[in-house]
């Protein structure tokens, strides 16, 4: 798994030892369980937990708006009609129809909602087909396209997370830039567990590389 | 460091455009020391160069840059290894990792020079997953407009992120430096960095996205609003008036040592802070860049410099070529960036001239390629109208003037 790649994995490469954390789950889908129970935001919750190992629910006992109960495959449907290209100068355009995308399963010509055309394939149909990054096969999860893609992580489902742990989708550092990029157990030492804990409507609850958890922030792509 | 403190205080104080490293250095190093010791002196310096305290930018900074917000923030000095091309894994021998040496730099001139333009290239700015598969292979990278150095990956760094994961991570020298004929031209805007096709290509699983069309602009700003803004060309940082393309900060050195220090703070999510010497030592480092300008005509330059004289010189004003900004509607090009609610000033900054012969992506949405473009009559791109009326010979006059600045 591709974010799961430690520290103890360089403290082994150099003769110390230890393991990387892995995780187990099987298959995808996404099970939002909006629990509405009472709570505060921000850190506690109880539950030993650290990357890929057992999980904490944070929030003092709440769960998560967002978590994945259970892995579910993903369906082979795309949409079939052809997207409408602009015939404007200056456009980077890859493809005009889904028939020009031949080079992966199911290829759609796809828009980035940017201006540029693209062809898009499914990556994946179920987890076990993201090998390569050990994560989630988000169905529909792709970039600002609707394809399958396999994203990173330390977890699949909330099983990963441990007794009563949860397995949540997260934006990346530069926020909503291109949406959902990795699932990570929820652990005692969030900050947040979900975006309605983070004030305004531009804060959003997202794991943290710099802190190692789950915390809200604003972050867009840095400049 | 006590001694520097003594030469000027921690008062304020002007560190403006058109101080550069010469006769007052040693007041700048002291201001400097100030800005590194002297909780106080940092907060009166972030409030005295905010533009407009009511948009997002400055109110997130006036609410938390104090000792008990952001100044409580763990320092952060991670260990980094350079991305090597051809392996989208991090190094396993521990031996490639390093953290900055930091602490036994003495606090001179030259030695903070060095300790800038390391971490210009070393230190870790903001995770980027994507560019495991961009250091897959030589061929790959620069698809995607990132430069190489030699075998590695320019402006990039494996980091060790403080929950233990290795990642790929930018550093100022991913998006603010250029390849140039074989050499590393730091500071130049990396016009062709498309990190929109990267991030595309990495969770939506597309081979290689043709182009996003955004080369050399990213969206930076946390509105809420698609308004990808052009990559500052940094060499000419010291002659501009004002920082960010909305004029949001008033320039000088430490306004922008406290710039770097919250872009820092902000991109990891308010988890930790950069070092200040270190943040110094980056903004001393930016201070003293300095663009190449380019060959010109003898000829030509002449009545080029006069035409500047009637046609720029009364916003982009010597010797700095920048000058006060002006409104939005007045300079006339996209308001998208202008608008942002996270840095509206209502006005564009003046950007300064200096080194712009060989700058590309121009405006503040990157909408003009270069300065040919600008002054090109028949450019779709609207505004800046200002040298569009001149007749051809003129034009070349003018743009010959241009490109020795």
């Amino acid at each position: 798994m591709r974010a799961t790649r430690t520290r103890s994995a360089l403290a082994s490469a150099a003769g110390v030892g230890l393991l990387v954390a892995a995780c187990g789950g099987s298959t995808t889908a996404e099970s939002g369980s909006p629990d509405g129970s009472a709570g505060v935001g921000g850190a506690g919750g109880s539950g030993a937990a650290d990357s890929g190992g057992t999980g904490g629910t944070g929030g003092g006992g709440r769960v998560p708006a967002k978590h994945r109960a259970s892995a579910t495959a993903c369906d082979d449907v795309r949409p079939t009609d052809d997207p409408m290209v602009p015939d404007a100068a200056g456009l980077p355009v890859e493809c005009r129809s889904h028939a020009d995308c031949t080079q992966g399963k199911n290829g759609r010509c796809s828009s980035y909602g940017r201006g540029s055309w693209s062809c898009t394939y499914d990556e994946c149909f179920t987890d076990s087909d993201c090998a390569a990054t050990g994560g989630v096969c988000a169905c529909e999860g792709g970039a600002r396209a609707d394809n399958n893609a396999c994203l990173s992580g330390n977890c699949r489902t909330d099983a990963d997370c441990g007794n009563a742990g949860y397995c949540s989708p997260t934006l990346g550092p530069c926020g909503n830039y291109a949406g959902v990029t990795s699932y990570y157990c929820h652990t005692p030492q969030d900050e947040c567990l979900d975006d309605g804990d983070c004030g305004g409507a531009l804060g959003y609850c997202a794991y943290s590389d710099a802190a190692g958890h789950f915390k809200c922030s604003n972050a867009q792509c840095v400049g | 460091m006590a001694a520097l403190l003594s030469l000027a205080g921690c008062g304020s104080g002007s560190d403006g455009p058109g101080e550069h490293q010469g006769p007052g250095f040693e007041q700048e190093l002291a201001r400097g020391a100030c800005y590194v010791d002297d909780a106080d002196f940092r907060r009166r310096e972030l409030e005295d160069s905010l533009v407009n305290p009511d948009n997002a930018y400055s109110r997130l900074r006036l609410e938390r840059y104090a000792e008990s917000a952001w100044g409580s923030l763990p320092e952060w000095n991670p260990l980094t290894s350079a991305m090597g091309l051809g392996s989208s894994d991090p190094p396993a021998d521990a031996s490639a990792w390093s953290p900055l040496s930091i602490d036994d730099v003495p606090w001179q001139a030259d030695a903070l020079l060095k300790l800038g333009q390391e971490a210009f290239f070393r230190y870790p700015i903001q995770a980027f997953e994507p560019a495991r598969r961009v250091a897959e292979s030589a061929a790959i990278a620069p698809s995607y407009g990132f430069w190489a150095d030699g075998s590695r990956l320019g402006g990039m760094v494996w980091t060790e992120f403080p929950s233990g994961a290795l990642l790929p991570a930018y550093t100022c020298g991913a998006c603010h430096a250029s390849l140039e004929a074989g050499r590393v031209v730091a500071g130049k805007n990396n016009a062709d960095l498309d990190i929109d096709a990267a991030t595309f290509d990495e969770i939506s699983g597309g081979d290689r996205v043709t182009s996003s069309g955004r080369e050399g602009r990213l969206d930076v700003t946390p509105d809420g609003i698609d308004n990808p803004t052009a990559i500052a060309d940094l060499r000419a940082v010291r002659s501009q008036r004002q920082l960010h393309r909305a004029a949001t900060v008033e320039n000088g050195l430490i306004p922008l040592a406290i710039r770097i220090e919250t872009l820092i703070i902000t991109s990891l999510a308010e988890s930790a802070r950069p070092p200040r010497k270190l943040a110094f030592a980056l903004a001393w480092y930016l201070w003293n860049l300095e663009p190449e300008p380019q060959g010109a005509p003898p000829e030509l330059l002449s009545r080029g410099r006069q035409i500047f004289a009637g046609e720029c010189a009364r916003c982009h004003e010597p010797p700095d070529f920048s000058g006060p900004s002006v409104p939005l509607d007045v300079v006339g090009t996209d308001r998208t960036v202008g608008e942002s609610p996270d840095r509206l000033t209502g006005s564009y900054r003046v950007p300064s001239l200096r080194g712009v012969g060989d700058r590309r992506r121009l405006f503040a949405n990157g909408a003009v390629f270069d300065l040919r473009e600008v002054l090109d009559p028949s450019r779709t791109a609207p505004g800046h109208a200002f040298g569009l009326g001149l007749e051809p010979e003129q034009r070349a006059e003018l743009l010959a003037y241009l490109m020795t600045l």
